[in-house]
């Protein structure tokens, strides 16, 4: 086929232009080619061979962390002279992985930017066996694995010569020098780890378990030292070397435990720091839908479950501002469902809200309503005539009663979960029960089991003179302390 | 010899194809009548399992039948467990006459009747009384052991006959990864294994649970503990 048309043409013009029309087409396409493929190959998937000494004809399997956990992921044939190739996607999850050999017997090996790479070490000692071929990624992380675990195991010496010392404290001091200065050179090294290889795996983990140093404390103008300088700087620089927008943390041992570290020991356990803080960080995640979707969960089922009294304002906040709003699309309806109904059971039992009314019958079946009771301090206990607990909780909580009834004026409402009166009376009269006594399942206020979230006995809430709840789900033995530290601090109970 | 015959034309084609003869049906349809067979001979034994985890908290599902509490007490003693927990729901119907609205009430009230020590039990009830009532029940034991007993690490579930193999499922569901359910199926006093279908109540029971069990293990999403995940 001859394609030259201006050789062929009597008057070429618009031949030419034909031409060059297909050249510049040819031209395109090809440009499209390049531009199609030649990402599509540096975005080639993963092909990472190993080579397990010591294994034969068996199967080994590949799993990954995440969050507070490890997770498997795959399974791996292993052939006749322990090789296996574990393959994946190019947009596989990126992090920290582990090969599993047995339950007590695996490694770790990355899964960041290096797409082909082979592993070979010894089944009995992989960690020191190991070697990496194609990975710097890998390489640089054992490198800080060796080291890290040769400088342990110098530490240990040392620390078995303290143990056994029977030398003098010179001695001893020259031992502990030497583990400071082992501990100095760790640090030395992860710290030049990060700084020279910046975007590997490894400076992504050393940065994740860094903590701030605390720089000199500057003086006041009075001439003394700042004391709440070292917290706020600590808590400032907490996350400083920390990407929200980089998901490979989740799949990393450390981040969890920074998390949890900073919502349990760094910020002040109040529950209006921790919205502030926790809405602050799930903002620094939005662009990242996975860490955006992990810190979520993390404060989701972290405050659903708090054992911390009043915590569950932090879960209802939660739930109003990313639940209701719609910004969970990775929940599952049913589920997103059944948060906002928790949340919205437990709002009216905040801690601060007015406790809803309840009106129930007496031991003489007369009427008595809970919000019409005057006392400076309201405890409202429900018990059970056959409760087990209740029976060990009641003489303490009467000697409480006794104590404080007249000074600083507490009332009890006994609200019994049992519906023979008969079965009420008597255990009243057994258990001294002085205080207003009213009958659960004789109400005109509806069921308290929903109202006051009851799913067992005792449960003892606490009320201020405006019937506001003050304290809930306490025990009784902590109830005087609470009293004492709320009457000294109303505003914070 | 033969050859295939294969006629195109615009919109429709004809080809030949193999099917089953005769014979080729009455063994497919003796194989699936054999299975069948074999499958419902095992149902039982698959919805009322019997697997003890190592443990000193015992659960007992509300609903069962007044013989099953001797069971449970005789399990109690036997076991050495330190703590036994009943679950439930809120009745169904007759609440408004009955002393004790909630299974899980009826159930621990009746044990105490039977002498078991108070201290060693505890009541547990939901106000839950839509569907997936054994999912919510293990929902609301889960927020107790929270609150009150985070060490437990495995619970023993004692539940009524083929409805067993459903309570383990759903308990997994909602306990999640960090407690085990170990499940003790109690038989049905009208029919066993190996009877089951001898009877209405039995056929009914079983067939209803088979059915539980199917949407169970394939479809029920457990949705708070998703948010665990």
């Amino acid at each position: 086929m001859n394609l030259n048309y201006r050789n062929n043409s009597l008057d070429g013009t618009h031949k030419v232009l034909n031409y060059t029309y297909i050249r510049m087409l040819l031209a395109l396409l090809f440009a499209g080619w390049i531009c199609f493929f030649i990402p599509s190959y540096g975005q080639q998937g993963y092909e990472i061979k190993f080579k397990i000494n010591g294994l034969k004809d068996t199967t080994c399997m590949i799993g990954n962390y995440y969050s507070n956990g490890t997770y498997i992921k795959d399974t791996l044939k292993v052939d006749g002279s322990g090789r296996c190739v574990f393959k994946a996607p190019a947009d596989y999850p990126r992090g920290l992985y582990l090969f599993v050999i047995t339950e007590k017997n695996y490694f770790d090996f990355v899964i960041n930017n290096d797409h082909k790479f082979s592993i070979e070490t010894d089944r009995n000692d992989p960690v020191r066996k190991m070697v990496i071929k194609d990975s710097p990624d890998n390489e640089l992380f054992y490198q800080y694995i060796k080291f890290n675990g040769a400088k342990y195991e110098q530490i240990q010496q040392w620390q078995d010569k303290i143990k056994n010392a029977v030398e003098k404290k010179d001695s001893l001091d020259i031992y502990n020098k030497r583990i400071d200065e082992i501990s100095k050179e760790m640090i030395a090294f992860k710290l030049a780890i990060a700084k020279n290889n910046p975007s590997s795996f490894t400076a992504l983990l050393i940065n994740a378990m860094k903590e701030p140093e605390i720089p000199e404390i500057p003086l006041l103008q009075n001439g003394r030292k700042d004391s709440t300088f070292a917290y706020r700087y600590f808590k400032a620089h907490f996350w400083d070397d920390v990407d929200f927008t980089d998901d490979r943390l989740i799949r990393t041992p450390v981040f969890y435990n920074k998390l949890k570290k900073y919502y349990d020991n760094v910020l002040i356990q109040i529950p209006d720091t921790i919205i502030r803080e926790l809405d602050a960080m799930v903002e620094k995640a939005r662009s990242n839908p996975e860490m955006f979707k992990y810190l979520i969960w993390f404060t989701t089922y972290r405050y659903e479950t708090s054992e911390i009294m009043g915590f569950d304002k932090i879960f209802v906040h939660i739930v109003d501002k990313y639940y209701v709003t719609g910004q969970t699309t990775w929940v599952d309806k049913t589920v997103n469902e059944n948060v906002i109904k928790r949340a919205n059971k437990i709002r009216p039992l905040l801690i601060g809200c007015k406790a809803p009314n309840m009106i129930m019958q007496d031991t003489s079946l007369n009427l008595v309503s809970m919000h019409n009771i005057q006392a400076k301090y309201l405890m409202l206990l429900f018990w059970d005539p056959d409760c087990g607990h209740c029976e060990q909780e009641m003489p303490k909580i009467k000697e409480f009663y006794d104590k404080n009834k007249e000074n600083p004026g507490l009332e009890i409402l006994a609200i019994c979960s049992d519906t023979s009166l008969v079965k009420m009376k008597n255990s009243i009269k057994k258990k001294k029960m002085n205080w207003i006594n009213v009958n659960g399942p004789r109400t005109l206020t509806g069921d308290y089991h929903a109202q006051y979230d009851i799913i067992s006995t005792p449960v003892i809430y606490l009320l201020n003179e405006q019937k506001e709840i003050i304290a809930k789900r306490i025990p009784s033995d902590k109830i005087g302390l609470f009293l004492e530290n709320y009457i000294k601090h109303p505003a914070k109970p | 010899m033969t050859t295939k015959l294969t006629k195109n034309y615009f919109l429709i084609n004809y080809r030949e194809r193999w099917g089953l003869s005769v014979f080729g049906w009455i063994f497919l349809i003796f194989i699936i009548l054999l299975s069948s067979f074999l499958g419902i001979r095992n149902l039982y034994a698959i919805l009322s399992p019997v697997q003890r985890e190592k443990t000193d908290i015992l659960v007992l599902e509300g609903f069962i039948s007044d013989y099953v509490l001797y069971d449970a007490i005789k399990e109690f003693k036997n076991n050495r467990y330190k703590l036994l927990i009943a679950t439930g729901t809120p009745l169904e119907y007759g609440g408004l006459l009955a002393p004790y609205r909630n299974t899980a009430m009826i159930a621990g009230k009746s044990l105490i009747k039977l002498g078991f020590d108070s201290t060693k039990l505890i009541i547990i009830s939901t106000d839950e009384i839509r569907n997936d009532r054994t999912y919510n029940s293990a929902i609301v034991l889960k927020r107790w052991i929270r609150a009150n007993r985070p060490d437990i690490k495995a619970v023993n579930l004692m539940t009524m006959s083929v409805h067993g193999g459903r309570s383990k499922l759903l308990f997994k569901a909602a306990l999640g990864d960090s407690i085990r359910v170990g499940i003790i199926s109690i038989p049905n006093f009208y029919y066993g294994p190996q009877n089951w279908w001898r009877s209405s109540k039995g056929f009914r029971e079983t067939m209803n649970e088979a059915i539980g069990y199917f949407y169970v293990r394939y479809f029920f999403k457990p949705y708070e503990s998703e948010l665990s995940k």
